[in-house]
């Protein structure tokens, strides 16, 4: 089976006073065709400039070292004029604002078959036929009336149904999905989970979340970043049952549902270090139950699925 | 229960009213109040039964309460009395000028824009640096150049130095030339400022990345995705351009001595021809109103945000 994308030691870094500061520091993951990987984390753990950096589309002023490799195609080392023959055809991206995510001025149909026509030699009828045919599949109600909408008029999920449905409309391999339902009410958010866990046709799937009942709910693999690296990962069922990162535990234990004993949320203490600090050891060592002065001396290699050296043995409670 | 628009053009309309008002009173104790009236009006070396004729006929004689609500009710008949000059009616005879104002106006808006699109969507694009910076210092001192500045300076290079265009009259197109110019580079410099500002700033928007993750490249960014919404936003800009321009052109016709209500205005100020005076700032006042109305309403249409409710 072919890889949907394979992303080799990539490392995002800002420039700061004191030099480049890495907010991505060296991820290795590989997607399997028609996988669903959640990517969990706090916010601020480089989530979001994980998903960007792999389309090439972060911030002007980050750097990006090693490699995303796409349909052979290096997205790091790529010019721009070759790797945005990809975006938006072989891997697209699902934004957490669909308002502003959606241009204000044009039309659902017009912003949607832009992208068919550039990626495709479809003619106008074809692909006007083709947005149609997206609209539906991602179950938006009377979509010929839609088509001449414009995003304020459509409701916050109808809108993330667009932009879906625009990340879709090229068959691509891989659609990152970063935090999607977090701007909509929970019961459309219930929906739009849906639509990622059983609507997305042949793509891949990562969904960027900070929240791991959203991951356990629509996928098949979980990836726990922190401060930058992935610090576990596992099958869904592993992950909830058998956590070994105590970072992993703590997400756990901070949602009600898996833990019914515990019935308020208990967020872990404490904050992940700045982009400036300078952590030697486990970066999550000041907030951890296990750490010791081996934390203390050296980072934790990423072996056996876990970056931890007490890595916790057994079932949760 | 009125709408919000309609509440906005209402209190349009009483601003309006208001500005006629206040005009026309200031000019009604200007007149009456700086001397004898009827001396002003009938000049030197008037006879002093020409003057007492002039008094009786213009109920100067009449106690000022009374004048004044005379001179109300014909303002509101748009009876703003003869010229003093030539005797014409005012009104009729400041909008036989109104054409000509209008076509310099017209001409400096078209010349603005055909300018300070391209020059502000390619600074806002970000160029090379320098490039960059040399247009912005060109652009901020044009900004706080007067427009009669401009205008004598482009009198004195193209008409008096190379002695390629007139400087005077409207005697055809040649002579549109440096008044439009004027005009232009007096409104210029604000549009492209403006408009620089809000093609970058449609760069750091959701859907500027989103088109980014779709594969749109640096042309299609800026044509498909900045500038609907960067010249949408500058719309705003234009209308309130639109009110300036005329008083800007009332200037610059005086300097160009160019035949339109500005001429007008300050030849019949010099002349103490109080009816044309009054009969120009009522036209102009309406003039800009109706403008303002009119932009309004294009600029609604053009949005869609502003042109259609939830489906
Ligand atoms: N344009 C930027 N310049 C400098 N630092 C940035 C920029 N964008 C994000 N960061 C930093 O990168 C880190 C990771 O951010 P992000 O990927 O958005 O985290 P997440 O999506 O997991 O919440 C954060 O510490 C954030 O402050
Ligand atoms: S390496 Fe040490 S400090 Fe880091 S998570 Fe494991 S036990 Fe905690
Ligand atoms: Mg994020």
């Amino acid at each position: 089976m072919i890889n949907a994308v394979e992303v080799k030691n990539l490392k995002v870094s800002f420039p700061t006073p004191a030099g480049y500061s890495a907010v991505v520091r060296g991820i290795n993951l590989t997607i399997k065709a028609g996988e669903r990987v959640a990517i969990v984390g706090e916010s601020g753990s480089g989530k979001t400039m994980l998903g960007l950096s792999m389309l090439g589309i972060q911030p002007t002023s980050a750097k990006v070292e090693g490699e995303v490799l796409i349909n052979g195609v290096d997205m790091v080392s790529a010019p721009d004029s070759v790797a945005r023959k990809l975006r938006g055809k072989d891997i697209s991206m699902v934004f957490q604002e669909p308002l502003t995510s959606l241009n204000p001025v044009r039309t659902v149909s017009s912003q949607l078959s832009e992208s068919v026509t550039r990626h495709t030699n479809l003619n106008k009828k074809d692909a006007a036929a083709k947005v149609l045919e997206v609209l539906t599949a991602v179950g938006i109600p009377s979509p010929a009336e839609r088509l001449k909408a414009y995003p304020h008029q459509l409701s916050g999920g109808l809108r993330q149904r667009v932009m879906i449905a625009l990340a879709l409309i090229n068959n691509p391999q891989l659609v990152v999905a970063d935090e999607p339902t977090t701007a909509l009410d929970a019961t459309i958010q219930a929906q739009i989970l849906d639509l990622l866990r059983s609507g997305m046709g042949d793509a891949s799937l990562m969904l960027i979340t900070h929240d791991l009942a959203v991951a356990a709910d629509v996928c098949n693999r979980i990836v726990v970043m922190y401060a930058g690296n992935i610090v576990e990962q596992g099958p869904v069922a592993e992950i909830l049952s058998t956590p070994k990162h105590p970072y992993t535990r703590g997400l756990l234990a901070a949602i009600p549902r898996f833990d019914p004993a515990r019935p308020a949320l208990n967020p872990i203490p404490g904050s992940p270090p700045q982009i400036t600090e300078i952590v030697s050891g486990c970066r999550f060592a000041s907030r951890c139950n296990y750490a010791d002065h081996v934390c203390q001396a050296a980072e934790p290699a990423f072996e056996n699925n876990v970056a931890c050296f007490h890595p916790v043995i057994g079932a949760t409670r | 229960m009125l709408n919000r628009r309609g509440k906005a053009l209402w209190s349009r309309i009483i601003q309006l009213l208001i500005l006629l008002w206040s005009v026309s009173t200031v000019l009604f104790l200007l007149l009456r109040l700086s001397g004898d009236p009827a001396l002003i009006l009938a000049g030197e070396g008037a006879t002093p039964e020409i003057i007492e004729a002039i008094r009786i006929a213009n109920g100067f004689d009449k106690p000022l309460i009374t004048q004044y609500f005379v001179f109300i009710r014909d303002v509101i008949n748009l009876d703003f009395g003869n010229s003093l000059v030539n005797s014409q009616p005012a009104l009729s005879f400041v909008l036989q000028y109104l054409p000509s104002t209008l076509k310099l106006t017209f001409l400096a808006i078209v010349f603005n824009t055909i300018v300070a699109i391209p020059a502000g969507i390619w600074l806002g694009a970000k160029p090379n640096q320098r490039k960059r910076r040399v247009l912005s210092t060109i652009v901020s001192v044009a900004q706080g150049t007067p427009s009669y500045v401009i205008g004598l300076v482009l009198i004195q290079i193209f008409a008096v130095w190379l002695g390629w265009l007139p400087s005077i009259a409207n005697t055809g197109p040649g002579a549109w030339i440096l008044p439009t110019a004027t005009l232009a580079f007096a409104l210029a410099p604000n549009l492209i400022r403006v408009l620089a500002a809000n093609v970058e700033d449609t760069t750091r928007q959701d859907y500027y990345r989103t088109a980014k993750a779709n594969g749109a490249n640096p042309t299609e960014l800026l044509i498909k995705h900045s500038l609907p919404n960067a010249l949408l936003s500058a719309t705003s800009l234009l209308g309130a351009q639109f009110a300036f321009l005329l008083s800007g052109a009332l200037i610059t016709e005086f300097i160009f001595a160019w035949p339109g209500l500005g001429l007008i205005l300050v030849q019949s100020i010099t002349n103490l021809d109080f009816p044309t005076v009054q009969a120009t700032v009522f036209v102009v006042a309406c003039l800009v109103f109706f403008v303002n109305l009119v932009m309004d309403q294009v600029f609604r249409l053009a949005d869609p945000r502003l042109r259609k409710s939830q489906l």
